[in-house]
């Protein structure tokens, strides 16, 4: 396992170097704005991102009773990541007008329909858990 | 007889010049180890406290299995991104073939679902350590410090991809300072550089994590391992049904947030440059057009009545363009192998550069090599559907291969040059 290790940090510290080295002399990048964009993104990320996360874990664990919790969590973090991935298509900047088949659909309605069954079939869980086994739910701790 | 000098292990009498090199070296390694001095207790607050980050979801196990699922899904991006830059500024040793037709169709077509699908994996990975981020004192020794930069240069590198592919598919380069296929191809050796190095520092924890199941002690309410993975996995399943359609065409009515439709557009065909935006439109509609076929045999030039005058062949081959999605069309026009005989070259050893009428732009050209350039399906079309191209599909004759990236399906052609392969 040690040489595994040694060769695996080898050789990704190597193509590390290849990546920055191929960056710089490629013509056709602009590396300020590219390193300007890993930062946003990551402090994007850490900052903001990962408060929203966690912040709305505490307020479902303070606010909802505890049989409903799960499935709104689970539905919790398929509506973050599926509206962080569809804000850009909502949001429609890259939409132009000499190309009516870039971007065709309304989005919004797209997202919130999606965002609609995600949270019925969340809340259908949650009603059969709390009415099925009120005693059990939750017990596995 | 002289020993050799440079055998140090063996006699202990190193060169001067070895010796230093070996000191050094050993020196460097100490400095290395040498834990940090402590920073003052006081500045220990908020989340660096202990006990910060409650959640008991959290453990080596989790974060070894969101792992392997991240390196699988950033190593499947990678191989079928290279493959799509290889394809595009081929190489000497690189070859690419002209089937199956669906090759790159189904490549590309997994690079982005993939992508996306690796949102939820990311974020929840991320999740999982991100107590690590505030760990206390923020390095042991210069060793630990440098590691920590490696999985900052990770984490960047990751969100990076992700992000920038997104937005690429939704077409908005606005909030991106820098051209988008350089820096996507570059980061993406960054990111796999820095996942095999993290790979190799993290091995130990990672066969822990695989090998030993802790128990599950979270409170009443709160998602299980095995919950998070469902919910992770149920993410990545809804992003996917939710896109894929772009490609996957009977899955386009329930695909809700496809940037395309494989059936919308003009021709029922989706347009990834207009002729408006090529800046061709009068050029295209002229009726003095020309094909200008260049070749051995010497310089023909071909009204659209001369073109719909040879032998017509009609073929169904999809577009598929570099950002995911790919529709089937049926295409109707003369076989490029015919006009590559026309011209006096031989389809087997001959390869074709087409030019467009756009006067600039990364793909005015193409060049057809022969494994593309003497297939029977590679036509230079005349007709999309039973009718004259659309003015934004490529109006008067456009370029169709199997097998190959939409930006090189050249369009409003007006030049072919047939020479021998370089």
């Amino acid at each position: 396992m040690r040489w595994t290790r040694r060769i695996l940090v080898a050789a990704g510290t190597a193509i590390i170097a290849y990546a920055v080295y191929g960056a710089i002399h490629d013509p056709d990048t602009a590396p300020a704005g590219q390193l300007a964009f890993l930062a946003a993104v990551v402090i994007a990320h850490d900052a903001l991102l990962m408060a929203l996360t966690i912040g709305s874990g505490i307020l479902i664990g303070r606010l909802l009773p505890v049989p409903i919790r799960k499935p709104v969590r689970a539905a919790a973090i398929i509506s973050l990541t599926l509206t962080l991935m569809a804000l850009p298509l909502v949001l429609g900047r890259g939409r132009r007008p000499d190309d009516p088949s870039a971007l065709p659909l309304n989005y919004t309605r797209g997202l919130l329909i999606i965002l609609a069954l995600v949270w019925a079939i969340a809340l259908a869980t949650a009603w059969r858990t709390k009415t099925r086994r009120p005693n059990h739910a939750d017990t596995e701790a | 007889m002289v020993r050799e000098p440079d055998d140090p292990v063996n006699d202990h009498v190193p060169t001067p010049h070895t010796a230093t090199f070996v000191h050094s070296g050993r020196a460097a390694l100490r400095w290395l180890r040498t834990p940090l001095p402590a920073p003052p207790a006081s500045l220990r607050r908020g989340p660096f406290q202990n006990g910060a980050f409650p959640s008991r979801l959290r453990s080596p196990r989790l974060t070894a299995l969101l792992g392997v699922a991240l390196a699988l899904a950033f190593g499947t991006c990678f191989v079928t991104g290279l493959l799509d830059h290889l394809i595009q500024h081929p190489p000497g040793w690189f070859h690419w073939p002209s089937r199956p037709v669906w090759l790159f169709r189904f490549t590309q077509g997994l690079h982005v679902a993939t992508g996306l699908a690796t949102i939820p994996l990311l974020g929840v990975k991320l999740w999982s350590v991100y107590p690590r981020l505030f760990r206390w004192p923020p390095a042991r020794d210069p060793a630990h410090a440098v590691e920590r930069l490696g999985v900052l240069v990770l984490i960047a590198a990751g969100l990076f991809q992700l992000v920038t592919g997104v937005l690429n598919i939704a077409l908005w380069y606005g909030p991106m300072h820098f051209f988008f296929p350089s820096a996507h191809y570059w980061t993406a050796w960054l990111a796999i550089g820095a996942i095999l190095a993290h790979i190799g520092v993290k091995l130990p924890i990672i066969r822990t994590g695989l090998t030993h199941r802790p128990p599950n002690a979270v409170p009443p309410g709160t998602l299980t391992r095995r919950g998070l993975l469902a919910a992770t996995a149920g993410a990545a399943g809804v992003i996917t049904l939710a896109t894929v359609g772009q490609t996957v065409a009977p899955l386009a009515p329930i695909s809700l947030l496809a940037p395309r439709r494989p059936r919308t557009g003009p021709q029922q065909l989706p347009v990834n440059r207009s002729a408006a935006a090529a800046g061709v439109r009068t050029l295209a509609a002229d009726p003095g057009w020309r094909l200008i076929l260049d070749g051995p045999a010497g310089t023909t030039r071909l009204s659209l009545g001369d073109l719909a005058a040879l032998p017509q062949h009609t073929v169904s081959l999809p577009i598929t363009c570099v950002e995911g999605w790919s529709a089937d069309a049926v295409w109707t026009g003369v076989r490029l192998r015919d006009l590559i005989a026309r011209a006096g070259g031989d389809p087997d050893n001959h390869e074709v550069l087409a030019e467009s009428l756009e006067t600039a732009g990364l793909y005015r050209s193409s060049v057809v090599d022969p494994a593309h350039a003497h297939d029977p399906l590679t036509l230079v079309a005349l007709q999309l559907r039973g009718e004259p191209l659309h003015l934004d599909h490529g109006y008067p004759a456009r370029l169709i291969a199997p097998n190959r990236p939409g930006v090189l399906q050249t369009k409003w052609l007006s030049r072919l040059t047939v020479r021998p392969e370089r």
